[in-house]
């Protein structure tokens, strides 16, 4: 059965989001680190689960509870994104939707405390962010539920995203190149979502490419990449 | 001059994070404090305690000893 991922920064109401859209009762609190492992939960409006991940800012992790998201997108094979970003602290909450855009999949945005945003006198052109990242945006309260009805219909559908691809650089793009051309080419994500995490040396995702590229190889085309 | 030395509701721009220990660069890179970033320092705690900065609208909180190492220059 199809599965939906819900991702998103600390404190940012993923959790709030999650009860919502399956009628279950999670434990919510207004800090971080609530949500410390992953939790399944089936959707009330169609079939197929949603999985609840703990708070990251990037998918680089610094403790063990933000690699529950790494390691997930590496082992586990989400059909859909579902990523909910602050409106208030949106400049930093984007950070880590790059890195979700780059995994290849289907993605949802959910913009959530637009409430917030708007008393802080931000107010979020949310068309226009869907044009500029090519993915469907949705302004939720997930507080309150609102917005949950959009996503349900959103996900009883195919949704349509367009691939990212930021361009790095001429050196990290040639690494990225030659990263790629090492990994097989059946892979259930982006090989460059992979590459991109291998040279910044995630250490779940050297585990999990070790097959393919060894900890000395890769050390030797990140060298490679800083000498030329 | 270092963060640290900045008066309470003063900005700054950082002028560089070198000599600030990896985890701690890191994480701030995360949440999107680099060369260049403004921040305002709101309080310094007593006793050698914490440091609060404001950084494109969002609080941190960090050690003294860490924010000692956060070079920046005033407007």
């Amino acid at each position: 059965m199809s599965q939906t991922a819900l991702i998103g920064n600390p404190n940012t109401g993923k959790t709030s989001l999650f009860n919502s859209l399956t009628g279950s009762y999670e434990h919510v609190g207004n800090w971080s680190g609530v949500t410390i492992e992953k939790k399944i939960g089936k959707l009330k409006t169609e079939d197929g689960f949603l999985i609840d991940l703990p708070g990251v800012y990037s998918l680089h992790p610094l403790s063990k509870d933000e690699a529950v998201v790494i390691r997930y997108m590496l082992h586990e094979h989400p059909q859909t994104l579902l990523n909910i970003v602050d409106a208030s602290l949106l400049e930093r909450n984007l950070q880590l939707t790059v890195q979700l855009l780059e995994y290849g999949k289907p993605l949802i945005l959910c913009l959530n405390m637009v409430d917030v945003a708007e008393r802080r006198g931000l107010k979020i052109d949310d068309r226009l962010l869907s044009k500029r990242l090519g993915v469907p945006v949705i302004p939720v309260i997930a507080r309150k539920g609102e917005g949950c009805q959009e996503i349900s219909v959103l996900l009883n559908q195919t949704i349509q995203t367009k691939p990212i691809a930021i361009f790095y650089g001429d050196m990290v793009e040639r690494a990225i190149d030659s990263i790629v051309r090492l990994l097989p080419e059946n892979l259930p994500f982006s090989a460059r979502w992979l590459a991109l995490h291998l040279l910044e040396q995630n250490p779940y995702a050297m585990e999990f490419a070790q097959e393919w590229i060894s900890e000395e190889e890769l050390k030797q085309q990140i060298e490679a990449v800083i000498k030329s | 001059m270092t963060l640290t030395e900045l008066k309470e509701g003063e900005s700054a721009y950082i002028t560089t994070l070198e000599g600030v220990q990896q985890l701690v660069k890191k994480r701030l890179l995360h949440i999107g404090l680099d060369e260049g970033s403004y921040v305002t320092l709101h309080r310094i705690l007593p006793i050698g305690g914490p440091c609060l900065l404001e950084c494109s609208g969002q609080m941190i909180g960090i050690r003294r000893k860490d924010a000692r190492k956060i070079k920046v220059k005033k407007i």
